[in-house]
Parts: C-alpha cells; structure tokens; sequence
C-alpha cells in the first residue's frame, strides 16, 4: 500500500439525490504525508445561502473569553497526542471539537481540567488560562469545579438522584451543608438539564434506575451545579439514542448562554447543529478552526475539506 | 484468612469503570472522597461478603485453633487485663468444643456437643442474614439493576 496520506475523495464524486443509486465514492486514508496547517480564522461572517444553524451561528455575539490555550501539547510518554494547539474558547458558544478517532480530541478536552494528569504518562506543554490565571497555579479541585465534564458514558454514581447533584454541591468542608440548604441548587440543576418536571417526585431513587437518556442529563445537571464556567462534553451522545440525542443538543444550545461549552463530538452533523465554533483535528495537530459554516462549507484546509465532504457532499 | 475476605472487595473495586471515578475527579473531588462516597458505596455487598466468608471460615476452623490455643476444654483467663485475658488465656473454639465433647474427643458429652453445634449453626445463619441486610441496604443505590443489564 502507498503510504500517502489524507482522506481522499473522489473527485468527481456527486450526490446522488434522486437519480439511479450510485455506488457510495471511494475513499481511501493515505498516510505519511504531513498534515496542513491553517492558520485559525477570525469569527467571518457566516457564508450565505444557509439556514437554520446558520442564521443561528451567524446571530451569536462572541462572548467574553474564558479558557485560553497557547501552544498546548500533550505526550503520552513520548508520543504526542496534541501538537501545539492554540485556541480561544468563549463563554456563550459552543467549540465542536471534530476530528477522526484517535487524533487528540478527547487529550485535548480533559487536559482543559487537568484530567490529564491522572493518566502517569502524560505530560503537558505550553499554558492554558482561565479567565486570565493559569490553570496550574489553581488548586485542582478548584478549577474542576469551575471546568467541569460530561463522559461519554452515563455514568451517576450509586446514590439517590438528589444525592448525585447534592455531591458535587458540597465541598469537603468540616461542616457539610444540609440536604435543606443544597435543595434549591439541585432543584436549579435538575431545571437547567431538563430533568426536573421527570424526577421530582422520586428524587430519593436511586440514579442507576434512570434511563440511559436521563443518566446522561442527571450527568449534565451534575457537571452545571456548581455553576462552571467552562461545560466539557465528551461525545455524550454517543451512548444513547436519537431522542435523547435530541434533547441533550437542545439542552446544550439553551446552556450555552451563561457557559462555554467544549464538545468532542464524532457526528458531523451534530457538529454543525450545535456548533457555533468548530475545530478540526487530525493526528494531534489543530487544522482548522473557525465558525462552523465557514468549516463545513468553505473549508480552507484541503484535510478538513475531505472530512467534512463525507457529511454534507 | 485475608484472601477469601479481600478477594471479593478487590473484584468489586476493579468492577467500577474509570470513568466513575474520573467523573468524580472532574467534579473537583479529592481522592478520598471519591473513594468515600463513590467506590465504597459500590463495593458495599462485596465487603460485606468477604467478611461473612472470612468469618464463616474463622468460626468454621479446627486445626488451626487446636495448634494456636490448645484447644482445652477449660477456659483460663491470663493477664490482668478484662477481655483481653480471656483472647490471651487458653481456651477453644465452637468447633474444637464440639470435637472434644462427641464420643471421639476426651470429654464424651454428646448432649454438649450438639448443643455447641447449634449455637455454631446459628452464628452462621444470623451472619448470613446480616450479610443479607448489608446487601439491601446496598440495593438503594441501584447497582444491582445495572449488574443486571437493566
């Protein structure tokens, strides 16, 4: 096999809408070519002739920014799993991390809160800031309660559905809050993830009964309790099914509001529709990143062009 | 008598996914209360299992007993010490007693014997059913629904 890289479609490839169906278009992942690199693009205007997501990208105002990265790397040993990587993430939108698997992504969200360093081959290069401070310089648990994530997997842990939002609550104080004073947090969270008007009645079951779509949202209640500043998400769709995918993008897209949001996310589609802003990643390095129309339908970087052209072309 | 009671913790432990306590983490948890409110509470039926069987077989063993104590019938305290002299003294066990009484033993008080043997029967039944309640009590937090697929 010819080592040459890059996902290759074909070049006459069209989109069979109505006509004869025709075989799907070849493509094949070429290797050892080095990966090209844009140059990250300011917020443009949205291009034109689109709809919907499009209307909704185009209206959002940058918010003030939140987290910033500057030439951010991460080694797994010796391996680099995320080369170099400069980004800003905003409160008020929703950064769609895409890429193939593999490639960094998920290194990439969980060094925002220092998950990283759970893993004791990693190591990390380069600053990442948080509202001005470097994230190193905060106490850990701190900035995990201000950056707080979502996984892939639901997973609540095995206590009542109250006491899953009330842990997050409570701090390690010598004192701990009552379930009187946290009742009104949790009954904010549950609001905020949507799961309230279903719950409330048997908040003392336990979380593990709920249903996969429900874990997941109790999961995202739990993460926005504390009130973070900056929301990671995991591919949390990825475990559960088109409904409750459904709900989960609009409770993303009402979130985004008041917090940043960085999601990983394998579904293109997704990717677009809750995206304000999306970043391409392909074996560790940042291809591109700009507003979401702009990479899914003017793609600057021939690599992003040939991944995104499976999702729309 | 510390691998049959460990065993069952330590599986139980390896069972919690890493995500459940990297979602811990990511809550600003530290390490000890993730341990505390996340992975006991997880591993609450299998501790209390490996207590029953590493108690079962305490209450259960022979041999060990008659080397370590001497397995008299006669129960000397030593040492001035209340409570503490009696586990010093000699002394036997339910099962050693039961041993010495039957008509193969020196004391050959059968009546005696059977007696010791229900109380032994007992004693496991009741650790049984405490094992029991332990797991109820466990089945709050719904883990049992997810072990089942559920």
């Amino acid at each position: 096999m010819d080592n040459t890289l890059d996902i290759e479609a074909d070049a006459g490839r069209q989109k069979p809408a109505d006509g004869p169906a025709s075989p799907p278009p070849v493509r094949r992942i070429l290797l050892d070519q080095p990966p090209t690199v844009a140059a990250p693009a300011g917020a443009g205007p949205a291009a034109p002739g689109m709809s919907g997501a499009a209307a909704r990208h185009a209206a959002a105002e940058p918010g003030p920014e939140r987290m910033v990265l500057d030439a951010l790397s991460v080694f797994y040993s010796d391996k680099a799993a995320v080369k170099e990587v400069s980004l800003v993430i905003r409160q008020g939108e929703v950064l769609a991390l895409i890429g193939p698997s593999g490639c960094g992504k998920t290194t990439l969200l969980r060094a925002l809160n220092r998950l990283t360093e759970l893993t004791s081959t990693a190591r990390r290069e380069g600053t990442i800031q948080l509202d001005g401070h470097d994230v190193d310089e905060l106490e850990v648990t701190t900035l995990r309660r201000r950056v707080s994530m979502v996984f892939q997997q639901p997973n609540p842990f095995p206590m009542s559905i109250f006491d899953n939002v009330a842990y997050a609550l409570r701090e390690q104080a010598t004192k701990r809050p009552g379930r009187k004073e946290v009742a009104p947090h949790v009954e904010d969270a549950l609001q905020r993830a949507g799961l309230w008007d279903e719950v409330k009645d048997d908040l003392d079951r336990p979380a593990l009964r709920l249903s996969g779509g429900q874990q997941q949202r109790l999961c995202i209640a739990r993460a926005i309790a504390t009130r973070p500043e900056v929301l990671l998400m995991d591919e949390p769709c990825s475990a559960l099914d088109p409904k409750s995918t459904r709900i989960i993008e609009e409770l993303i897209l009402e979130l985004r509001t008041d917090l940043a949001i960085v999601i990983v996310t394998h579904n293109l589609q997704q990717a677009y529709r809750v995206g304000d802003n999306v970043a391409f990643m392909y074996l560790g390095d940042l291809v591109e990143y700009g507003p979401a129309d702009q990479v899914f339908s003017a793609p600057r970087a021939q690599r992003t062009k040939d991944y995104v052209g499976g999702a729309f072309g | 008598m510390c691998p049959p009671t460990a065993e069952p913790g330590r599986e139980g432990l390896q069972s919690v996914p890493v995500h459940v306590r990297e979602a811990s983490y990511g809550l600003g948890k530290t390490k000890i209360a993730t341990i505390r409110r996340v992975l006991l509470p997880s591993v609450r039926s299998n501790v209390s299992t490996g207590a029953a069987l590493g108690m079962g077989r305490i209450a259960g063993d022979t041999a060990i007993v008659i080397v370590l104590l001497g397995a008299t019938l006669t129960l000397e305290p030593e040492g001035e010490v209340p409570g503490a002299d009696v586990l010093r003294g000699t002394g036997s066990t339910l099962t050693s007693y039961v041993y010495n009484n039957s008509p193969a033993g020196e004391g050959n008080a059968p009546q005696k014997a059977y007696a010791a043997a229900f109380v032994l029967l007992l004693i496991v039944v009741a650790l049984n059913f405490l094992v029991d309640v332990i797991a109820k009590r466990g089945s709050r937090t719904g883990l049992e629904s997810q072990r089942l697929g559920a």
